[in-house]
């Protein structure tokens, strides 16, 4: 999932991730980071940016570093 | 519909309910004359405190009657803390809803400058704060809709 910006792109690989740790669920990955289902919900389809530590929370929870939870696509020169 | 989104509705619903009691109250006291006399001062106050008084006891039982028909229907009674996006969504709620209230005010400090009655005013603050609490709960209600 991607999330456009003025400054460029959001990008994540939850879903996807989530299938890699035993089809881990949504309420599940919300639990180990401490936050609302809803709100991995809207990270997932990218119509939320998590802060700094929330990212990181995530990319723990799914013992990966963060690059590979989230990425970030710049836009294009004008 | 999160926890938070139903609170959200349950304000929502409550202060309709208390706003349309409280607007056949003061078109009682509007048709009885009692907004235009030298008490109407009282009277407003008088009604501004049972409007509080009647809002907390009107969304208490609603947002019980709301939690036990969801924990019936859903067979979950979930209560979510509110994590950050819950707070962003408040704030930027707030916001607006401020907004909202201030344009009312000062559309209200103009008529009060061309010589609208001061007890009008008054009432006219009362229901500026209703419409924007409104405002602040369809914002957030968007935002948790539409994604923040």
């Amino acid at each position: 999932m991607a999330k456009k910006t003025n400054k460029g792109q959001l990008t994540n690989n939850i879903r996807r991730l989530r299938f890699d740790h035993d089809e881990m669920s949504q309420k599940a990955l919300a639990e180990k980071v401490g936050v609302s289902r809803q709100t991995i919900v809207a990270i997932e389809a990218a119509k939320y940016s998590p802060s700094l530590e929330l990212a990181f929370q995530i990319a723990h929870a799914f013992e990966t570093p963060i690059e590979e939870v989230f990425g970030y696509i710049p836009p294009p020169p004008e | 519909m999160s926890y938070h989104e139903r609170n959200i509705v349950t304000y929502l619903i409550s202060g309709i309910i208390v706003m349309t009691i409280y607007s056949f109250y003061m078109l009682d006291l509007y048709q009885a004359g009692l907004l235009d006399g030298p008490d109407a001062g009282i009277e407003l106050g008088w009604s501004a405190l049972k409007l509080i008084g009647g809002s907390i006891i009107v969304t208490v039982v609603i947002s019980v009657l709301v939690s036990i028909a969801n924990a019936i229907i859903t067979k979950e009674s979930d209560f979510d803390k509110a994590d950050e996006r819950d707070k962003l969504i408040d704030l930027v709620g707030m916001k607006v809803g401020f907004i909202t209230f201030s344009i009312f005010f000062v559309t209200g400090m103009i008529w009060l400058a061309l010589g609208a009655p001061m007890q009008y005013i008054l009432l006219g603050s009362i229901y500026a704060m209703f419409f924007a609490s409104l405002i602040e709960g369809a914002t957030r209600l968007v935002l948790y809709r539409r994604g923040f």
